[in-house]
C-alpha cells in the first residue's frame, strides 16, 4: 500500500511537471510569435574569430541594420585561440548556430558539407528568399558551387581579374615598409637587390643601434608558424616568391615548384647571411603575432615585410606620436631580371566563409540576412556608414565626413562601418570613398600597380585521414623546420645541404601523390574560373 | 565517478577507427581500423623526433627535480629557527601556485634578446651571446628542466618533510647519545625512515616519464626550439586540433598511457623486489 502511494505521489509529481513544462513551451512559443509581430528575427552566427569584439547593435551601422529590418543577431565568437576547439566542439555535439563564418580553407568545413551539416544556400533561397539570387556575385556562387550542384557557402573579400586590375579599391595586402627617417638617413638604398638589401639592413643598424623604444630590430616578418603553417614565415615564403615574380603555374598549366626556384633560393641565400649578422635577430624566429603588434607600434622595426592589412591600428598608432618618422612602402625585393612583382591580390575564395548550419533554429531569418547583407543599400552601409554620418554624396562620389575623419585617426571604431563585412561586400561593389588614413595610405598605395589576381591558386585542405591530407600534413611540418634551418645555417653550402635534404626527404613523403591532388584542384579552378562572366 | 571516468573510456575506441568530429558521440559510424593509427605512429617521420624530446626532457626533470625535493626536505628539516623555517617554505612554495601562462610570460620577457636572465647568464659566460635564449634548439631542454624546477621543488618537498616529521625523536636522541654526527643521523636514521615515501614518490614519477608538462612546453615552444619541444604532448594536440585528426591523436594519446601504464608497474615491481616498498 504503502509503495502504491509513494508511486502514485511520483506519478502525480511527474505529470505535474510535465504540465508545467509544456506551459513554458506554450509561453515561450508565443513569445516568440509575438517576437515575431514585432519584426525582431532572431539570428544566432558564429564568428570563428576570437579577436572579434564588437557587440551587435552597440555601433551606428548594427543600430541602423536592427531598425530597418529587425535582425538581432547573437554574435558567438570563441575564447582567445580557442576558434578550432569551440567550432570542433559545436560540430561534435551537433549544436551548431544558424550562421558560421570561418576560414574558406578551414578543414571543418568540408567536414560539415559531406556529414550533411549544413543547408544549401541555394536551397534555402529558393524557398525563403529569391533576391539571393540578384544579390549575390554570380561569380561566387560559380566558385562555390560543389559537385552535387549545390552552394554550401559565400565568401567575403572575394575578387576578379578585372577589378584587381582597374578597381582603385582593391589591392594586394602584401608589402615592404620602412621607416621613413631611417631610410632617408641612410640615403634611400635601392633595396630591390639582395646586395642593397642587406647592405641597407646593415647600414640601418650601424646608424640607429637603439630607437625610441628600444634596440633597432633590422627587419620584422610574420611570426613563424610553429603550428604546421605551410608558410614557416609567410614574409619569407608566399611573400617573397610574390615579390621575386615567381609563377604558381607552368605555361603548359602544371603545379610550378615555387619552393626549389633559384631565384628564391638566391634571396633566401641573402636573410641566410643577414640572420648570420643578427640582421634578422633570433626574437623574430621567436616573437608571436601580439610581440609583433608591440615592437611596431613601438617603431622598433626599420623594415618589414609583411601584410599590412593586419597592423593598420599600430601602424596608425605610431604615425599619430611621430608623423615624420612614418612607415612608408619602397619597392621590395625583385628578381634578377628586374621583373614587377606579382603580388597577391584576393582570389575568388577571398578571406571567410559563411554558411548556414542545418540544426540551426532560424534558417529562414537566417538566408534572408544573408540576402539582406549583401543587397547594394547594405553593402554600403557595411563599407562606406550613414549618409550625413559618416559620408555625404556628390553625384557619385562618396565624400566622407570630418567627423569620421576624426574617429578614424583616434583608431575610434564605434562607427561600426567596415566592421561587420565578413558575409561578401565585394569590395569594389560600392566605388567608395577613400576613408583610408594617411598613415595607411603611405603604406598601401604603393602595390597597386603590382597586384595580381590569384584566381586558382589556392587550394582547399584534403579532407582528413585521406593519404593526400596525411601526406601534406607531414609536408607542412617538414617545411617548418626546413625555413629555419635554412636561415641558422653556417654557410651556403650547409644551405645547399640542407635544402637538397629537404627535397630528397620531400619525395619520400609522398610529394608527388599532393602534387598531382593538387593538379586536379588547379584544374577544376581553372575550369571554373573559365565560367566566370567577367 | 562514472560520467567523469569511466564514460570517456568508452571513447577510447576511437583510436581504433576512422572517426571525424562530425559523428558526435555516434561511434557506431566510424569504421573499425584496428592498430593502423598506433603503427602510423610507429612509422611516422615525427616519431624519433618526439619520443627522443619527450623521454629526454622527462628524464632530466626526474634526474634533477627528484632528489632535490629530497635534499632540500633534509636541509630545511634541520634548520631550528621556525620562523625562518616558515619564511623558506613560504618562499619555495609561492611559485607552485603561479600558472604556466604567468611564469613563461615572465620567461619570456626575460630569455628575449637582451633579456634580465640572458644577460646574466651571458655575463656569467654560460652563453655566448645576449640574444633569445628561447629561439635556440639547444638551449629548450635545459629552459624546461630548470624552469620546472624552480616552480615545483619547494612544493614537492612537502611531502617528506611531513614524512620526516612523523619520526619517533627518540630515536634520535638515542643516536645522538651514541654519538653520531648531524650526517649520519640523516644517514641511518632520517633517509631510511622515509623511503617508503621515496620510492612511492619515484614509482609514480617513472610512470610520468612519458608524459611532459604539456603547459609549460605548449607556452614556451616556438618554430625554432620546435626540434626540441615537439614532445608527445604537443603532437597529439597539434594532430587534433590543428588538423582534425582526432582518432589518430586519440591513439597516440592511447599508445603513451599504455606505456605509462607498464612503465608504473614495471618501476613498482622492480622496487617490491629490490627494496620491499611499493605501492600495491
Amino acid at each position: 500500500m504503502k509503495k502504491r502511494i509513494i508511486s502514485l505521489c511520483i506519478a502525480v509529481a511527474l505529470a505535474i511537471s510535465m504540465f508545467a513544462g509544456c506551459a513554458n513551451k506554450n509561453d515561450k512559443k508565443s513569445a516568440a510569435s509575438s517576437e515575431q509581430a514585432n519584426a525582431e528575427k532572431p539570428v544566432d552566427w558564429y564568428l570563428n574569430l576570437s579577436w572579434f569584439s564588437s557587440k551587435w547593435g552597440d555601433d551606428w551601422v548594427t543600430q541602423k541594420i536592427i531598425k530597418d529590418t529587425g535582425f538581432k543577431v547573437n554574435v558567438i565568437v570563441p575564447p582567445a585561440g580557442g576558434e578550432n576547439q569551440k567550432l570542433t566542439t559545436m560540430i561534435a555535439s551537433g549544436t551548431l548556430p544558424d550562421l558560421i563564418t570561418l576560414g574558406w580553407s578551414d578543414t571543418n568545413l568540408n567536414q560539415m558539407i559531406s556529414a550533411k551539416m549544413l543547408t544549401p544556400l541555394n536551397k534555402l533561397a529558393d524557398k525563403y528568399a529569391p533576391d539571393f539570387y540578384k544579390n549575390a556575385d554570380k561569380d561566387v556562387l560559380i566558385w562555390n558551387t560543389k559537385d552535387d550542384g549545390n552552394v554550401y557557402g559565400y565568401n567575403c573579400y572575394t575578387t576578379n581579374p578585372e577589378a584587381v586590375k582597374n578597381d582603385p579599391n582593391v589591392f594586394s595586402n602584401y608589402d615592404m615598409w620602412v621607416r621613413k627617417d631611417i631610410y632617408e638617413a641612410i640615403g634611400k638604398p635601392d633595396m630591390a637587390t639582395t646586395e642593397g638589401f642587406l647592405k641597407a639592413l646593415r647600414d640601418a643598424k650601424a646608424k640607429y643601434p637603439t630607437v625610441e623604444n628600444g634596440t633597432l630590430i633590422p627587419l620584422g616578418v610574420k611570426p613563424f608558424g610553429a603550428d604546421g603553417d605551410e608558410n614557416g614565415s609567410l614574409s619569407l615564403c608566399r611573400e617573397l616568391m610574390d615579390f621575386l615574380a615567381i609563377p604558381y603555374q607552368t605555361s603548359d598549366g602544371k603545379i610550378y615548384d615555387r619552393y626549389t626556384d633559384p631565384e628564391y633560393l638566391r634571396w633566401l641565400k641573402m636573410f641566410r647571411q643577414a640572420t648570420q649578422e643578427k640582421l634578422i635577430p633570433p626574437d623574430d624566429f621567436a616573437d608571436n603575432g601580439d610581440k609583433v603588434c608591440t615592437n611596431l607600434q613601438n617603431g622598433r622595426y626599420f623594415c618589414m615585410i609583411d601584410q599590412w592589412t593586419d597592423y593598420t591600428g599600430q601602424i596608425q598608432t605610431w604615425y599619430a606620436s611621430n608623423p615624420d618618422k612614418a612607415y612608408i612602402a619602397i619597392p621590395g625585393p625583385k628578381n634578377i631580371s628586374g621583373a614587377e612583382p606579382t603580388l597577391s591580390a584576393g582570389s575568388p575564395n577571398g578571406w571567410l566563409t559563411t554558411v548556414i548550419s542545418a540544426t540551426g533554429k532560424h534558417q529562414e531569418n537566417a538566408i534572408k540576412f544573408m540576402t539582406y547583407m549583401l543587397s547594394p543599400e547594405a553593402t554600403e552601409l557595411q563599407i562606406a556608414g550613414i549618409e550625413g554620418k559618416t559620408f555625404t554624396k556628390q553625384g557619385d562620389k562618396y565624400i566622407i565626413t570630418q567627423e569620421y575623419k576624426d574617429m578614424l585617426a583616434k583608431n575610434d571604431v564605434s562607427s561600426g562601418v567596415g566592421q561587420w563585412a565578413y558575409f561578401c561586400t565585394n569590395p569594389q561593389s560600392v566605388d567608395y570613398i577613400d576613408n583610408i588614413l594617411p598613415s595607411t595610405k603611405l603604406i598601401r598605395d604603393w602595390n597597386k600597380p603590382y597586384s595580381f589576381y590569384n584566381g586558382a591558386f589556392e587550394f582547399v585542405p584534403f579532407e582528413a585521414n585521406t593519404p593526400e591530407a596525411k601526406n601534406q600534413v607531414s609536408l607542412y611540418s617538414l617545411w617548418d623546420k626546413t625555413l629555419p634551418s635554412l636561415l641558422h645555417a653556417k654557410s651556403d653550402a650547409d644551405f645547399d645541404k640542407i635544402m637538397s635534404d629537404y627535397v630528397a626527404k620531400r619525395k619520400t613523403l609522398g610529394y608527388d601523390t599532393v602534387n598531382a591532388a593538387l593538379q586536379k584542384q588547379l584544374d577544376s579552378n581553372n575550369a571554373k574560373i573559365a565560367k566566370f562572366a567577367k | 565517478m562514472l560520467v567523469f571516468n569511466l564514460y570517456p573510456v568508452y571513447f577510447a575506441q576511437i583510436g581504433f577507427k576512422e572517426y571525424n568530429v562530425t559523428m558526435g558521440t555516434n561511434l557506431s559510424l566510424a569504421h573499425w581500423v584496428g592498430l593502423s593509427y598506433i603503427k602510423e605512429f610507429l612509422n611516422s617521420p615525427d616519431f624519433s623526433n618526439v619520443m627522443i624530446n619527450t623521454i629526454g626532457i622527462s628524464f632530466f626533470k626526474l634526474l634533477v627535480g627528484f632528489p632535490i625535493p629530497i635534499i632540500f626536505a633534509l636541509l630545511l628539516n634541520e634548520i631550528k629557527q621556525s620562523r625562518f623555517k616558515k619564511f623558506i617554505q613560504t618562499v619555495t612554495y609561492l611559485p607552485h601556485f603561479l600558472s604556466w601562462i604567468i611564469v613563461a610570460g615572465i620567461m619570456l620577457i626575460w630569455l628575449a634578446d637582451s633579456g634580465l636572465l640572458t644577460k646574466a647568464l651571458y655575463h656569467m659566460h654560460i652563453v655566448d651571446d645576449t640574444s633569445n635564449m628561447l629561439a635556440n634548439a639547444n638551449y629548450f631542454w635545459a629552459i624546461s628542466v630548470i624552469s620546472e624546477l624552480w616552480k615545483e621543488f619547494g612544493w614537492n618537498s612537502i611531502i617528506y618533510l611531513a614524512a620526516i616529521a612523523g619520526i619517533d625523536m627518540e630515536l634520535f636522541e638515542a643516536a645522538r647519545i651514541d654519538g653520531a654526527g648531524k650526517f649520519r643521523q640523516i644517514w641511518n636514521i632520517t633517509l631510511p625512515s622515509i623511503a617508503p615515501t621515496v620510492v612511492l614518490m619515484l614509482i609514480l614519477s617513472i610512470s610520468g616519464l612519458f608524459g611532459s608538462n604539456f603547459d609549460q612546453i605548449f607556452v614556451l615552444r616556438n618554430a625554432v626550439n620546435a626540434p626540441a619541444s615537439n614532445v608527445i604532448d604537443i603532437y597529439v594536440y597539434q594532430q587534433s586540433f590543428m588538423y582534425n585528426r582526432f582518432d589518430y591523436a586519440t591513439a597516440v594519446g592511447l599508445f603513451r598511457s599504455l606505456v605509462s601504464a607498464i612503465l608504473l608497474v614495471g618501476a613498482n615491481a622492480f622496487a617490491r623486489r629490490s627494496t620491499g616498498n611499493s605501492i600495491f
